[in-house]
């Protein structure tokens, strides 16, 4: 799959990403209102894409940070300001 | 303090401007005017006779000692004020205007008296820094490396020196950023924290290129690899804001976390969270000593069941409470805290810190009611 193929929610949270620096992953999914489960789902998949950089911090509450990585870059992305998720 | 580079700056340069305004103010004055003891004249009188035969030396020995600190300044560029102010730093200033001061003190036993004492200044001042420093070839090999050449290297004891100096300074030099970097750890403990306000010093550098960010953000990019020990991202983070701020930027870094934000600090803590709005505005420090983060781990120590009623008998919006409970409903393979850490950053960012620390406070209070 190449970065063009991403859906829309991944642009999202990529371009939420990119616009944070950093951020755990539960405030990304309290931020895009995507639910805990897709939103892990999702970043395990962008992580294996070498999308996003996860890694543990014990200071995280759910002890994990999410990083842009630097292949992120070169994908598309939506705007990034909170939206109701797609029905 | 002895240990900080910059306090000990300030001490020296505070002496030795008093020492000069002292003896500016005593020279200046026409004490033969009043009506002074005679040894307080003669005092000033003999002063001012040793201030005009100690002036070529001074001046001599300040050639030489600019010698030195330009050699420092340009050896050790990112950190040219603290290199002056190490103990080896300061030993090269003096050897070098040592040195100088006593080239000037045999030349000028064995000048003939009419030399003109300007030219012997200049002469000494500039000539013998550079004499220490020279290596004369006689004869040189054809087409040689330089190893067959004959000569005399003169530079060659001020080498060695200099090396020592170079090797202390850096020691030296060393510890002073790891205190530095340790003080903005303990202001700044967090990854995400460190990270954010790395990110925002190397975009709020001027005079970087976009080559020279773009080096730096992969820098950046690399201490906060996965496989990077914790400990290890945090402290290398700290380094690069160090290196690309400076000193000055990480105190007021550290000063906009000791006491309540001063307007300067307030300015740079404001503009570092809008290079990373969306996190930092929910981690920032909120009146009271509350901050968001600690809010949301309160919120996640609830049990899963009153995490979400109590939120949901804050929020008004429907399309709120339905996402509260849809998050909260059972789910594959995630942990209750994966489930229970977005509600509570959710709450936090819908409602704000002061108002959940409110229903908190609402919500112990009846229960120790009711016990």
């Amino acid at each position: 799959m190449t970065p063009k193929e991403l859906k829309d929610n991944e642009k999202k949270i990529l371009a939420w990403i990119e616009k944070a620096g950093a951020i755990s992953p539960s405030q990304l999914a309290a931020e895009t209102m995507i639910l805990p489960q897709e939103m892990w789902e999702m970043l395990n998949r962008l992580a294996e894409r070498d999308l996003v950089m996860l890694r543990d911090d014990p200071d995280s509450v759910d002890g994990k940070l999410i990083f842009a990585a630097p292949m992120a870059k070169a994908a598309p992305k939506m705007q990034a300001k909170p939206e109701q998720d797609e029905p | 303090m002895k240990d900080d580079l910059r306090n000990r700056f300030n001490f020296w340069a505070t002496f030795s401007l008093i020492v000069i305004a002292t003896l500016a103010v005593l020279l200046a004055m026409p004490l033969d005017l009043m009506n002074l003891n005679p040894v307080v004249l003669q005092l000033q009188t003999r002063i001012k006779d040793g201030l005009g035969s100690l002036t070529p030396f001074i001046a001599v020995g300040a050639l030489g000692a600019a010698v030195g600190l330009a050699e420092l300044t340009s050896t050790f560029e990112d950190y040219p004020r603290e290199a002056i102010m190490t103990q080896w730093g300061q030993y090269l200033i003096w050897l070098n205007g040592g040195t100088a001061i006593l080239a000037f003190f045999i030349i000028r036993f064995y000048a003939p008296p009419e030399t003109n004492i300007f030219l012997l200044i200049l002469m000494v001042g500039i000539g013998f820094p550079t004499l220490i420093r020279t290596n004369f070839t006689f004869a040189k090999q054809f087409g040689g490396d330089g190893k067959g050449d004959m000569g005399i290297n003169l530079g060659w004891l001020y080498e060695q020196f200099q090396t020592l100096c170079k090797k202390q300074i850096d020691v030296e030099l060393m510890t002073f950023r790891r205190k530095q970097v340790d003080r903005l750890l303990a202001r700044y403990p967090t990854v995400l924290e460190l990270y954010q306000t790395a990110l925002y010093t190397i975009k709020a550098r001027a005079t970087f290129t976009k080559a020279e960010e773009e080096t730096k953000l992969s820098e950046l990019q690399q201490k906060i690899d996965p496989k990077f020990p914790i400990e290890a991202a945090r402290t290398e983070i700290g380094l690069l804001i160090l290196e690309v701020g400076g000193i000055a930027y990480v105190d007021l870094l550290v000063e906009a976390r000791r006491e309540a934000p001063t307007p300067v600090a307030a300015a740079v803590a404001e503009a570092s969270r809008g290079a990373a709005a969306p996190a930092a505005a929910v981690t920032a420090p909120v009146g009271g000593g509350l901050d968001s983060e600690s809010v949301v781990k309160k919120l996640v120590e609830m049990p899963l069941d009153d995490l979400v009623s109590f939120g949901v008998s804050l929020l008004n919006a429907s399309d709120d409470q339905d996402w509260v409970k849809k998050a909260a409903q059972p789910q594959g393979n995630i942990t209750e805290v994966k489930q229970k850490a977005p509600i509570a950053y959710y709450l936090v960012s819908r409602l704000g810190v002061d108002a959940i620390v409110r229903a908190l406070q609402n919500r112990n209070d009846s229960s120790a009611d009711k016990s």
